[in-house]
Protein backbone atom coordinates (compact mmCIF):
# COMPACT_ATOMS: atom_id res chain seq x y z
CA UNK A 1 0.00 0.00 0.00
CA UNK A 2 1.11 3.24 -1.01
CA UNK A 3 1.64 5.94 1.90
CA UNK A 4 -0.19 9.17 1.48
CA UNK A 5 1.02 10.59 5.01
CA UNK A 6 4.04 12.24 3.31
CA UNK A 7 1.73 13.32 0.27
CA UNK A 8 -0.96 14.87 2.15
CA UNK A 9 2.44 17.00 4.18
CA UNK A 10 3.47 17.89 0.64
CA UNK A 11 -0.25 19.49 0.06
CA UNK A 12 -0.60 20.77 3.11
CA UNK A 13 2.65 23.01 2.67
CA UNK A 14 2.03 24.04 -1.12
CA UNK A 15 -1.55 25.05 0.16
CA UNK A 16 -0.28 27.39 2.83
CA UNK A 17 2.47 28.85 0.97
CA UNK A 18 -0.60 31.26 -1.11
CA UNK A 19 2.59 33.89 -3.28
CA UNK A 20 3.99 30.68 -4.79
CA UNK A 21 0.98 28.66 -4.83
CA UNK A 22 -0.38 31.84 -6.64
CA UNK A 23 2.46 31.87 -9.28
CA UNK A 24 2.18 27.99 -9.95
CA UNK A 25 -1.31 28.08 -10.67
CA UNK A 26 -0.84 30.81 -13.16
CA UNK A 27 1.87 29.06 -14.73
CA UNK A 28 -0.21 25.81 -15.13
CA UNK A 29 -3.38 27.49 -16.35
CA UNK A 30 -1.40 29.55 -18.64
CA UNK A 31 0.46 26.88 -20.10
CA UNK A 32 -2.33 24.34 -20.16
CA UNK A 33 -2.72 22.29 -23.35
CA UNK A 34 -6.63 22.91 -23.26
CA UNK A 35 -7.69 26.37 -23.78
CA UNK A 36 -9.06 28.67 -20.96
CA UNK A 37 -11.59 31.17 -21.51
CA UNK A 38 -12.80 33.36 -18.48
CA UNK A 39 -15.88 35.82 -19.17
CA UNK A 40 -18.18 38.04 -16.76
CA UNK A 41 -21.42 38.32 -17.05
CA UNK A 42 -22.10 40.25 -20.24
CA UNK A 43 -19.62 37.96 -22.11
CA UNK A 44 -17.00 39.95 -22.51
CA UNK A 45 -13.32 38.31 -22.04
CA UNK A 46 -11.71 38.78 -18.85
CA UNK A 47 -8.89 35.86 -19.23
CA UNK A 48 -7.32 33.30 -22.01
CA UNK A 49 -4.65 31.20 -22.22
CA UNK A 50 -1.96 30.69 -24.58
CA UNK A 51 -3.46 27.65 -25.71
CA UNK A 52 -6.80 30.04 -26.93
CA UNK A 53 -4.59 31.93 -28.44
CA UNK A 54 -2.90 28.71 -30.62
CA UNK A 55 -6.43 27.86 -31.33
CA UNK A 56 -7.69 30.93 -32.87
CA UNK A 57 -4.56 32.82 -33.87
CA UNK A 58 -5.05 35.66 -32.22
CA UNK A 59 -2.86 37.53 -29.39
CA UNK A 60 -4.28 37.63 -25.95
CA UNK A 61 -4.73 41.10 -26.53
CA UNK A 62 -6.99 41.12 -29.88
CA UNK A 63 -9.25 38.97 -27.55
CA UNK A 64 -9.02 40.53 -23.97
CA UNK A 65 -11.59 42.90 -23.30
CA UNK A 66 -13.70 41.51 -26.52
CA UNK A 67 -16.80 39.43 -26.60
CA UNK A 68 -16.31 36.16 -27.07
CA UNK A 69 -19.45 35.89 -29.43
CA UNK A 70 -17.19 37.70 -31.75
CA UNK A 71 -14.65 34.99 -31.95
CA UNK A 72 -17.86 32.31 -32.32
CA UNK A 73 -19.05 31.60 -36.00
CA UNK A 74 -21.99 33.76 -36.43
CA UNK A 75 -24.75 30.27 -37.05
CA UNK A 76 -23.12 29.06 -33.21
CA UNK A 77 -23.87 32.66 -31.81
CA UNK A 78 -27.36 32.01 -30.15
CA UNK A 79 -25.94 28.22 -28.97
CA UNK A 80 -23.59 30.32 -27.01
CA UNK A 81 -25.60 32.96 -25.51
CA UNK A 82 -28.10 30.44 -24.60
CA UNK A 83 -25.24 28.16 -22.90
CA UNK A 84 -23.91 31.05 -21.08
CA UNK A 85 -27.50 32.02 -19.90
CA UNK A 86 -27.71 28.41 -18.14
CA UNK A 87 -24.51 28.18 -16.77
CA UNK A 88 -25.24 31.76 -15.18
CA UNK A 89 -28.38 29.86 -13.77
CA UNK A 90 -25.93 27.83 -11.96
CA UNK A 91 -25.14 24.92 -14.77
CA UNK A 92 -22.56 23.35 -16.27
CA UNK A 93 -22.63 22.73 -19.82
CA UNK A 94 -20.76 20.76 -22.62
CA UNK A 95 -20.95 21.29 -25.98
CA UNK A 96 -19.13 21.91 -29.19
CA UNK A 97 -19.34 24.93 -30.90
CA UNK A 98 -17.47 26.67 -34.27
CA UNK A 99 -15.12 29.39 -33.49
CA UNK A 100 -13.84 31.88 -36.30
CA UNK A 101 -10.12 31.77 -36.58
CA UNK A 102 -7.98 35.32 -37.12
CA UNK A 103 -7.04 33.25 -40.90
CA UNK A 104 -11.15 33.09 -40.91
CA UNK A 105 -10.89 29.01 -40.92
CA UNK A 106 -13.79 27.51 -39.04
CA UNK A 107 -12.63 26.01 -35.85
CA UNK A 108 -15.08 23.10 -33.98
CA UNK A 109 -14.26 23.22 -30.27
CA UNK A 110 -15.06 21.40 -27.17
CA UNK A 111 -16.39 23.40 -24.47
CA UNK A 112 -17.06 22.35 -21.03
CA UNK A 113 -18.02 25.80 -19.18
CA UNK A 114 -19.06 26.30 -15.53
CA UNK A 115 -20.06 29.26 -13.48
CA UNK A 116 -17.37 31.07 -11.91
CA UNK A 117 -17.85 32.16 -8.24
CA UNK A 118 -16.42 34.75 -5.65
CA UNK A 119 -15.82 33.43 -2.31
CA UNK A 120 -19.14 34.74 -1.08
CA UNK A 121 -20.53 32.36 -3.57
CA UNK A 122 -21.58 35.20 -6.09
CA UNK A 123 -21.37 33.98 -9.85
CA UNK A 124 -19.65 36.53 -11.44
CA UNK A 125 -18.81 34.93 -14.56
CA UNK A 126 -18.06 32.12 -16.78
CA UNK A 127 -14.96 29.56 -17.16
CA UNK A 128 -14.16 27.14 -19.82
CA UNK A 129 -12.20 25.27 -20.82
CA UNK A 130 -11.92 24.51 -24.47
CA UNK A 131 -10.00 21.75 -26.53
CA UNK A 132 -9.70 20.85 -30.45
CA UNK A 133 -12.22 17.49 -31.42
CA UNK A 134 -10.67 14.72 -33.01
CA UNK A 135 -11.47 14.17 -36.68
CA UNK A 136 -13.47 11.16 -35.61
CA UNK A 137 -15.28 13.63 -32.65
CA UNK A 138 -16.05 16.08 -35.89
CA UNK A 139 -17.53 13.03 -38.52
CA UNK A 140 -19.73 11.75 -35.14
CA UNK A 141 -21.04 15.58 -34.16
CA UNK A 142 -21.60 15.95 -38.27
CA UNK A 143 -23.95 12.52 -38.89
CA UNK A 144 -26.74 13.19 -36.83
CA UNK A 145 -28.63 10.65 -35.41
CA UNK A 146 -31.40 9.54 -38.02
CA UNK A 147 -34.60 10.30 -36.02
CA UNK A 148 -32.72 14.22 -35.64
CA UNK A 149 -32.17 14.11 -39.19
CA UNK A 150 -35.62 12.96 -39.99
CA UNK A 151 -36.92 15.87 -37.92
CA UNK A 152 -34.27 18.44 -39.10
CA UNK A 153 -36.10 17.92 -42.74
CA UNK A 154 -39.44 17.44 -41.20
CA UNK A 155 -38.81 21.11 -39.59
CA UNK A 156 -37.05 22.54 -42.95
CA UNK A 157 -39.73 21.01 -45.06
CA UNK A 158 -42.11 22.69 -43.17
CA UNK A 159 -41.26 25.60 -42.79
CA UNK A 160 -40.20 26.03 -46.79
CA UNK A 161 -43.86 25.21 -47.47
CA UNK A 162 -45.43 27.23 -44.80
CA UNK A 163 -43.70 29.83 -46.53
CA UNK A 164 -44.88 29.45 -50.01
CA UNK A 165 -48.22 29.06 -48.65
CA UNK A 166 -48.16 32.70 -47.27
CA UNK A 167 -46.74 33.88 -50.10
CA UNK A 168 -49.86 32.19 -52.72
CA UNK A 169 -52.20 34.50 -50.51
CA UNK A 170 -49.96 37.67 -50.56
CA UNK A 171 -49.46 37.71 -54.31
CA UNK A 172 -53.23 37.83 -55.17
CA UNK A 173 -53.44 40.29 -52.12
CA UNK A 174 -51.00 42.31 -53.72
CA UNK A 175 -52.24 42.05 -57.52
CA UNK A 176 -55.34 42.65 -56.83
CA UNK A 177 -54.75 45.72 -54.84
CA UNK A 178 -52.20 46.89 -57.77
CA UNK A 179 -55.09 46.61 -59.90
CA UNK A 180 -57.16 49.04 -57.83
CA UNK A 181 -54.11 51.23 -57.97
CA UNK A 182 -53.72 51.26 -61.45
CA UNK A 183 -57.02 51.92 -62.06
CA UNK A 184 -57.14 55.15 -59.56
CA UNK A 185 -54.23 57.00 -60.90
CA UNK A 186 -54.90 60.48 -60.01
CA UNK A 187 -56.58 59.57 -57.12
CA UNK A 188 -56.08 62.02 -53.93
CA UNK A 189 -59.03 60.13 -51.78
CA UNK A 190 -58.14 58.19 -48.55
CA UNK A 191 -58.87 55.04 -50.95
CA UNK A 192 -56.18 55.73 -52.85
CA UNK A 193 -54.05 56.40 -49.40
CA UNK A 194 -55.07 53.20 -48.04
CA UNK A 195 -54.83 50.75 -51.71
CA UNK A 196 -50.95 52.03 -50.66
CA UNK A 197 -50.69 51.27 -47.48
CA UNK A 198 -52.18 47.85 -47.68
CA UNK A 199 -49.60 47.61 -50.71
CA UNK A 200 -46.56 48.43 -48.15
CA UNK A 201 -47.62 46.26 -45.65
CA UNK A 202 -48.13 43.72 -48.09
CA UNK A 203 -44.36 43.92 -49.21
CA UNK A 204 -43.08 44.33 -45.52
CA UNK A 205 -44.68 41.05 -44.92
CA UNK A 206 -43.21 39.54 -47.81
CA UNK A 207 -39.70 40.96 -46.18
CA UNK A 208 -40.56 39.28 -43.02
CA UNK A 209 -41.61 35.83 -44.57
CA UNK A 210 -38.54 35.78 -46.87
CA UNK A 211 -36.16 36.53 -43.86
CA UNK A 212 -37.07 34.23 -41.81
CA UNK A 213 -36.70 31.36 -43.83
CA UNK A 214 -33.39 32.42 -45.10
CA UNK A 215 -32.57 32.40 -41.05
CA UNK A 216 -33.48 28.97 -41.19
CA UNK A 217 -32.09 27.93 -44.34
CA UNK A 218 -28.40 29.59 -42.33
CA UNK A 219 -29.19 27.61 -39.39
CA UNK A 220 -29.67 24.25 -41.27
CA UNK A 221 -26.78 24.74 -43.49
CA UNK A 222 -28.57 25.07 -46.68
CA UNK A 223 -27.96 29.08 -47.36
CA UNK A 224 -26.45 29.02 -51.11
CA UNK A 225 -25.11 31.94 -53.23
CA UNK A 226 -25.79 31.14 -56.95
CA UNK A 227 -22.91 33.03 -58.24
CA UNK A 228 -22.53 35.01 -61.86
CA UNK A 229 -20.06 37.82 -63.23
CA UNK A 230 -22.13 41.69 -63.00
CA UNK A 231 -21.28 45.02 -62.86
CA UNK A 232 -21.70 46.30 -59.74
CA UNK A 233 -22.40 49.70 -60.09
CA UNK A 234 -25.54 48.74 -62.72
CA UNK A 235 -27.18 46.93 -59.82
CA UNK A 236 -26.23 49.72 -57.40
CA UNK A 237 -27.57 52.00 -60.16
CA UNK A 238 -30.75 49.82 -60.08
CA UNK A 239 -31.12 50.04 -56.31
CA UNK A 240 -30.75 54.19 -56.41
CA UNK A 241 -33.31 54.11 -58.85
CA UNK A 242 -36.30 52.07 -56.95
CA UNK A 243 -35.15 54.41 -53.73
CA UNK A 244 -37.65 57.09 -54.39
CA UNK A 245 -40.99 54.98 -54.42
CA UNK A 246 -39.49 52.56 -51.72
CA UNK A 247 -38.28 55.75 -49.55
CA UNK A 248 -40.35 59.00 -49.84
CA UNK A 249 -38.71 60.50 -46.87
CA UNK A 250 -35.74 60.36 -47.67
CA UNK A 251 -33.09 61.30 -50.29
CA UNK A 252 -30.12 58.33 -51.49
CA UNK A 253 -26.98 59.88 -52.54
CA UNK A 254 -24.40 57.51 -54.72
CA UNK A 255 -20.70 58.76 -54.95
CA UNK A 256 -17.89 56.74 -56.58
CA UNK A 257 -18.14 54.08 -58.43
CA UNK A 258 -16.11 50.97 -59.14
CA UNK A 259 -16.57 50.11 -63.04
CA UNK A 260 -15.76 46.22 -62.24
CA UNK A 261 -17.74 43.38 -63.16
CA UNK A 262 -17.82 41.39 -59.77
CA UNK A 263 -18.45 37.23 -59.17
CA UNK A 264 -21.26 36.85 -56.93
CA UNK A 265 -24.42 36.17 -56.45
CA UNK A 266 -26.44 39.51 -57.71
CA UNK A 267 -30.25 38.72 -56.28
CA UNK A 268 -27.84 38.12 -52.69
CA UNK A 269 -26.26 40.79 -52.65
CA UNK A 270 -28.77 43.40 -53.97
CA UNK A 271 -30.71 42.02 -50.77
CA UNK A 272 -27.61 42.66 -48.54
CA UNK A 273 -27.39 46.36 -49.78
CA UNK A 274 -31.37 46.85 -49.55
CA UNK A 275 -31.14 45.64 -46.31
CA UNK A 276 -28.46 47.94 -45.15
CA UNK A 277 -30.25 50.59 -46.61
CA UNK A 278 -33.67 49.66 -44.98
CA UNK A 279 -31.93 50.12 -41.81
CA UNK A 280 -30.22 53.05 -42.91
CA UNK A 281 -33.85 54.55 -43.20
CA UNK A 282 -35.34 53.31 -40.41
CA UNK A 283 -32.49 54.28 -37.93
CA UNK A 284 -32.26 57.80 -39.15
CA UNK A 285 -36.29 58.79 -38.33
CA UNK A 286 -35.51 62.32 -37.94
CA UNK A 287 -33.45 63.27 -41.06
CA UNK A 288 -33.45 62.85 -44.66
CA UNK A 289 -30.72 61.27 -46.32
CA UNK A 290 -28.55 58.41 -46.63
CA UNK A 291 -25.40 57.95 -48.69
CA UNK A 292 -24.25 55.35 -50.67
CA UNK A 293 -20.25 55.11 -51.91
CA UNK A 294 -18.55 53.01 -54.23
CA UNK A 295 -14.73 52.19 -54.44
CA UNK A 296 -12.18 49.78 -55.32
CA UNK A 297 -9.15 48.72 -54.04
CA UNK A 298 -6.78 46.23 -55.21
CA UNK A 299 -8.64 42.86 -56.01
CA UNK A 300 -12.21 43.89 -54.05
CA UNK A 301 -14.77 46.33 -54.08
CA UNK A 302 -15.69 48.34 -50.95
CA UNK A 303 -19.67 49.51 -50.57
CA UNK A 304 -20.31 51.75 -47.82
CA UNK A 305 -23.81 52.87 -46.89
CA UNK A 306 -23.77 55.88 -44.40
CA UNK A 307 -26.72 57.57 -42.14
CA UNK A 308 -27.12 60.60 -39.63
CA UNK A 309 -29.38 58.39 -37.42
CA UNK A 310 -29.32 57.63 -34.30
CA UNK A 311 -25.78 55.91 -34.12
CA UNK A 312 -24.95 52.70 -32.24
CA UNK A 313 -23.13 52.46 -29.17
CA UNK A 314 -19.90 50.46 -28.99
CA UNK A 315 -21.50 47.47 -26.88
CA UNK A 316 -23.87 47.24 -29.25
CA UNK A 317 -22.05 47.31 -32.20
CA UNK A 318 -20.22 44.21 -30.90
CA UNK A 319 -23.57 42.09 -30.62
CA UNK A 320 -25.12 43.48 -34.24
CA UNK A 321 -24.29 41.28 -36.62
CA UNK A 322 -25.81 38.34 -34.14
CA UNK A 323 -29.10 36.86 -34.61
CA UNK A 324 -32.08 38.49 -33.18
CA UNK A 325 -30.22 41.13 -31.50
CA UNK A 326 -31.83 44.94 -31.35
CA UNK A 327 -30.71 48.10 -31.08
CA UNK A 328 -32.71 50.20 -28.44
CA UNK A 329 -32.62 53.99 -29.38
CA UNK A 330 -31.34 56.33 -27.28
CA UNK A 331 -35.16 57.60 -26.19
CA UNK A 332 -35.82 53.93 -25.38
CA UNK A 333 -38.37 53.61 -28.44
CA UNK A 334 -39.05 50.28 -30.14
CA UNK A 335 -38.07 50.08 -33.73
CA UNK A 336 -40.28 47.49 -35.75
CA UNK A 337 -38.04 44.03 -36.58
CA UNK A 338 -36.77 40.88 -35.67
CA UNK A 339 -33.29 41.78 -35.43
CA UNK A 340 -32.61 39.35 -38.40
CA UNK A 341 -31.39 41.71 -41.28
CA UNK A 342 -28.05 42.74 -40.33
CA UNK A 343 -27.64 38.69 -39.21
CA UNK A 344 -28.52 38.20 -43.10
CA UNK A 345 -26.18 40.77 -44.30
CA UNK A 346 -23.40 39.42 -42.59
CA UNK A 347 -23.49 35.64 -43.40
CA UNK A 348 -24.03 36.79 -47.57
CA UNK A 349 -21.50 38.93 -47.13
CA UNK A 350 -19.23 35.98 -45.63
CA UNK A 351 -20.70 33.52 -48.28
CA UNK A 352 -18.79 35.56 -51.02
CA UNK A 353 -15.26 35.72 -48.65
CA UNK A 354 -15.88 39.47 -47.82
CA UNK A 355 -16.28 41.20 -44.41
CA UNK A 356 -18.59 44.03 -43.29
CA UNK A 357 -17.86 46.40 -40.39
CA UNK A 358 -19.82 49.13 -38.73
CA UNK A 359 -18.58 52.75 -37.55
CA UNK A 360 -21.08 54.36 -35.53
CA UNK A 361 -21.41 56.93 -33.16
CA UNK A 362 -24.43 57.60 -30.59
CA UNK A 363 -26.72 60.39 -32.14
CA UNK A 364 -24.02 61.21 -34.74
CA UNK A 365 -25.00 57.96 -37.26
CA UNK A 366 -23.47 55.09 -38.51
CA UNK A 367 -21.44 53.93 -41.67
CA UNK A 368 -21.69 50.17 -42.66
CA UNK A 369 -19.08 49.24 -44.83
CA UNK A 370 -18.49 45.73 -46.82
CA UNK A 371 -15.96 44.46 -48.78
CA UNK A 372 -16.65 42.02 -51.52
CA UNK A 373 -13.38 40.46 -53.32
CA UNK A 374 -14.02 40.90 -57.25
CA UNK A 375 -13.42 37.11 -57.64
CA UNK A 376 -14.08 34.73 -54.74
CA UNK A 377 -12.71 31.41 -54.99
CA UNK A 378 -15.80 29.52 -53.22
CA UNK B 1 -53.43 41.99 -83.40
CA UNK B 2 -53.03 41.21 -80.04
CA UNK B 3 -50.46 38.59 -78.42
CA UNK B 4 -51.40 35.79 -77.01
CA UNK B 5 -50.70 34.03 -73.41
CA UNK B 6 -51.65 30.98 -72.00
CA UNK B 7 -51.35 31.30 -67.78
CA UNK B 8 -51.31 28.02 -66.14
CA UNK B 9 -51.98 28.58 -62.24
CA UNK B 10 -54.05 26.54 -59.90
CA UNK B 11 -54.89 29.53 -57.82
CA UNK B 12 -58.21 30.98 -59.28
CA UNK B 13 -57.66 34.63 -57.99
CA UNK B 14 -54.35 35.19 -59.18
CA UNK B 15 -55.55 33.71 -62.53
CA UNK B 16 -57.78 35.95 -62.31
CA UNK B 17 -55.66 39.16 -61.80
CA UNK B 18 -53.17 38.18 -64.21
CA UNK B 19 -55.56 38.04 -66.90
CA UNK B 20 -57.38 41.21 -65.69
CA UNK B 21 -53.77 42.94 -65.76
CA UNK B 22 -52.43 41.32 -68.84
CA UNK B 23 -55.63 42.15 -70.86
CA UNK B 24 -55.88 45.79 -69.81
CA UNK B 25 -52.30 45.79 -71.33
CA UNK B 26 -53.64 44.81 -74.50
CA UNK B 27 -52.96 40.80 -74.18
CA UNK B 28 -55.22 38.11 -75.15
CA UNK B 29 -55.36 35.60 -72.24
CA UNK B 30 -56.10 31.72 -72.09
CA UNK B 31 -56.48 30.78 -68.32
CA UNK B 32 -56.11 27.33 -67.43
CA UNK B 33 -56.15 26.11 -63.46
CA UNK B 34 -54.44 22.64 -64.82
CA UNK B 35 -53.32 20.80 -67.48
CA UNK B 36 -55.59 18.35 -68.90
CA UNK B 37 -53.94 17.68 -72.03
CA UNK B 38 -51.22 19.52 -74.26
CA UNK B 39 -53.07 19.76 -77.09
CA UNK B 40 -55.47 22.57 -75.19
CA UNK B 41 -52.66 24.70 -75.34
CA UNK B 42 -51.53 24.29 -78.91
CA UNK B 43 -55.03 24.96 -79.52
CA UNK B 44 -54.78 28.09 -77.74
CA UNK B 45 -52.20 28.95 -80.29
CA UNK B 46 -49.71 31.36 -77.84
CA UNK B 47 -47.04 33.22 -78.22
CA UNK B 48 -46.04 32.88 -74.35
CA UNK B 49 -46.73 30.48 -71.63
CA UNK B 50 -46.83 31.43 -68.02
CA UNK B 51 -46.66 28.53 -65.63
CA UNK B 52 -46.80 28.08 -62.39
CA UNK B 53 -44.29 25.49 -60.79
CA UNK B 54 -46.75 23.63 -58.28
CA UNK B 55 -49.77 22.62 -59.41
CA UNK B 56 -52.12 20.59 -57.50
CA UNK B 57 -51.78 17.29 -58.35
CA UNK B 58 -49.24 17.95 -61.41
CA UNK B 59 -45.59 20.12 -61.93
CA UNK B 60 -45.21 22.47 -63.81
CA UNK B 61 -41.83 20.87 -64.36
CA UNK B 62 -42.92 18.03 -65.86
CA UNK B 63 -45.84 20.13 -68.12
CA UNK B 64 -42.51 22.61 -69.43
CA UNK B 65 -40.94 19.28 -70.44
CA UNK B 66 -44.09 18.38 -72.23
CA UNK B 67 -44.44 21.84 -73.79
CA UNK B 68 -41.07 22.01 -75.16
CA UNK B 69 -40.94 18.31 -76.26
CA UNK B 70 -44.39 19.48 -78.46
CA UNK B 71 -43.13 20.40 -82.11
CA UNK B 72 -45.89 22.79 -82.26
CA UNK B 73 -44.99 24.65 -79.09
CA UNK B 74 -41.07 24.38 -79.19
CA UNK B 75 -40.04 27.79 -80.10
CA UNK B 76 -42.97 29.34 -77.38
CA UNK B 77 -40.92 30.85 -75.32
CA UNK B 78 -41.85 29.50 -71.03
CA UNK B 79 -42.03 31.69 -68.06
CA UNK B 80 -41.97 29.86 -64.33
CA UNK B 81 -43.82 31.45 -61.87
CA UNK B 82 -43.55 30.58 -58.55
CA UNK B 83 -43.01 31.65 -54.44
CA UNK B 84 -40.36 29.60 -54.25
CA UNK B 85 -36.80 31.51 -53.44
CA UNK B 86 -35.23 32.89 -56.79
CA UNK B 87 -32.39 30.35 -56.13
CA UNK B 88 -34.29 27.65 -56.23
CA UNK B 89 -37.04 29.07 -58.72
CA UNK B 90 -33.71 29.56 -61.02
CA UNK B 91 -32.77 25.70 -60.58
CA UNK B 92 -36.31 24.74 -61.51
CA UNK B 93 -36.27 26.88 -64.64
CA UNK B 94 -33.08 25.18 -65.72
CA UNK B 95 -34.50 21.97 -65.01
CA UNK B 96 -37.35 22.30 -66.60
CA UNK B 97 -35.84 23.92 -69.78
CA UNK B 98 -37.84 27.16 -69.24
CA UNK B 99 -37.07 30.81 -71.18
CA UNK B 100 -37.47 32.38 -67.82
CA UNK B 101 -38.87 32.97 -64.42
CA UNK B 102 -40.93 35.47 -62.40
CA UNK B 103 -41.03 34.99 -58.61
CA UNK B 104 -44.39 35.71 -56.77
CA UNK B 105 -45.60 38.27 -55.14
CA UNK B 106 -44.90 40.49 -58.60
CA UNK B 107 -44.81 44.31 -59.38
CA UNK B 108 -47.54 44.77 -61.63
CA UNK B 109 -44.65 46.43 -64.14
CA UNK B 110 -42.58 43.68 -63.95
CA UNK B 111 -45.31 41.23 -64.61
CA UNK B 112 -46.34 43.36 -67.69
CA UNK B 113 -42.67 44.28 -69.42
CA UNK B 114 -41.63 40.80 -68.97
CA UNK B 115 -44.74 39.29 -71.04
CA UNK B 116 -44.37 42.24 -73.50
CA UNK B 117 -40.70 41.57 -74.02
CA UNK B 118 -40.77 37.58 -74.14
CA UNK B 119 -44.16 37.81 -76.64
CA UNK B 120 -42.60 39.87 -78.69
CA UNK B 121 -39.22 38.29 -78.80
CA UNK B 122 -38.77 36.79 -82.98
CA UNK B 123 -35.61 34.61 -80.51
CA UNK B 124 -36.00 33.85 -77.03
CA UNK B 125 -32.72 34.06 -75.47
CA UNK B 126 -32.80 33.40 -71.67
CA UNK B 127 -33.47 36.07 -69.46
CA UNK B 128 -34.26 36.74 -66.35
CA UNK B 129 -36.42 39.03 -63.95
Amino acid sequence: MKDLTNHAHQTDIAVHTAPAQTEWFKTIVRTADEGVWLVNREGITLYVNDAMTVFLGYSPYEILHQYIYEFCAAEDGLLLRTQLHNTFEGNTQKFTLRFRKKNKETVSLQLHIRPFRRENGLVTGIIGTLNYMSKQQINQKHEPCPECAHLNKQKDDFITMASHELKTPLTSIKAFTQILQHNSVGDTSASAVYLRKIENQTNRLMKLINELLDVSKIRSGRFTIMKEWFYLDELINDVVSEFPMRYPSHALRKTGSTDKRIFADPDRIRQMILILIHNAVKYSPHKDAVEIDLSVKKDSVRIDIKDYGIGITEEDQRRLFQPFFRVVDTEEKEVPGLGIGLYLSAEIVHAHQGSIQVTSAKGVGSTFSCILPIQSTL
Amino acid sequence: MSKTVVFIDDEQDILEAVQIILESSGFRVVPFTHMKSVQDIVAAQPDLILLDVLLVGQSGKDICHSIKQTPALQSVPVIMLSAHPLSKLKTVMKQAGADGYLQKPFELDTLVKTVREYASAQEHPQKTV
